[in-house]
């Protein structure tokens, strides 16, 4: 329908999720324009620069150096520039507290890292394909909380 | 001449819809959710000015064909799950067919083909999504809302919610009120 592909990125600051990740990307059918960054402090030093082309869809390593991820997402939320961002959290915790916390605080979608690269394909797929669908009416981007 | 427009959600939809036709003194038949049917063929000029005016409501018209029918496909999915005539509320894959003139077969391939979705995924996203609304509108318990959205029972429904949004009804709307507290 739309060929443009969608701009995502993933702040992580273990190297082998990143690459991961990336390979599940290359591997999908979506049209994807993937950038990652290091730690939560680079994250927003990137977000926040002025000529920057903000991603659709961010996925965001709870634990990390420097900034966690928490912080840099309600530091998201309360910049007007950068708080219609669909945030996912891509975290190894599996508590419910976090999860709570990262929802109430404004995460869209909440994805536990899976031990798999089969599996980890399937999320990313889901993830990127709701995210789509969140961009038209009737859907509202306010009630947009899904754990996968 | 006949318009499709894409993002048209409500009555209030159409409302802004007639008063823009009004101010450009556009003579039309009738406006519907995704549609609108004017009395004479636009000049491209009036057409541009009616695009820009409708981008400003985050409206946008449909050009290309098949474009049309997934727009056509997508306002009527929207049409049943947000009608409150029970009536109406049978077979989707029936109403759908009647709605574009054509097979649920290929409408339903030319969906998947499009966009990312299923045919069968968008709806159940859509009805979920709709839950959701009613969830935080209070007004209605979850037993009403399985009835309002042909849900066989309300476990298949909390089923379902569950299995796509990894939440269980309650907890999405503790969640919910928890968020806009703390707003």
């Amino acid at each position: 329908m739309n060929n443009e592909p969608i701009k995502i990125i993933l702040a992580d600051d273990d190297e082998n999720d990143r690459l991961n990740f990336i390979e599940a990307f290359e591997e999908l059918k979506i049209k994807t324009d993937l950038q990652t960054v290091n730690d939560g402090a680079e994250l927003m030093e990137y977000l926040t620069k002025d000529d920057v082309i903000l991603p659709y869809l961010l996925f965001l390593d709870l634990n990390m150096p420097k900034k966690s991820g928490l912080e840099c997402l309600s530091e998201i939320r309360k910049n007007d520039k950068l708080k219609n961002i669909i945030v996912a959290i891509y975290s190894t915790s599996s508590s419910e507290k976090d999860i709570e916390a990262t929802f109430v605080s404004g995460a869209n979608v909440y994805i536990e890292k899976p031990n798999e690269f089969e599996m980890l394909k399937d999320i990313l797929d889901k993830a990127v394909r709701l995210a789509s669908a969140y961009k038209e009416p009737p859907f509202n981007r306010d009630n947009f909380l899904f754990r996968i | 001449m006949n318009i499709y427009i894409k993002n048209m959600l409500s009555i209030r939809c159409i409302m802004v819809v007639k008063y823009e036709l009004e101010k450009l003194e556009i003579a039309y038949n009738d406006v519907k959710i995704g549609f609108i049917s004017l009395k004479e063929t636009l000049p491209p000029n009036k057409l541009n000015e009616l695009a820009k005016r409708l981008a400003a409501c985050e409206l946008e018209i449909v050009e290309n064909k098949k474009a049309i029918l997934i727009e056509e496909i997508k306002s009527s999915i929207i049409e049943w799950v947000y009608s409150s005539d029970l009536t109406l509320k049978t077979n989707i894959s029936v109403f759908l067919a009647e709605k574009t003139n054509y097979e649920y077969n290929y409408i339903s391939n030319l969906f998947s083909e499009y966009t990312a979705l299923t045919i069968e995924y968008y709806i159940m996203l859509c009805k979920i999504e709709r839950v959701k609304e009613l969830l935080l509108q209070e007004e209605n318990t979850l037993t009403e809302i399985s009835y309002l959205l042909n849900y066989s029972s309300v476990a298949h429904l909390s089923n379902q919610f569950k299995k796509i949004t990894g939440l269980s009804p309650s907890t999405f709307r503790n969640l919910q009120l928890m968020k806009k507290q703390i707003a």
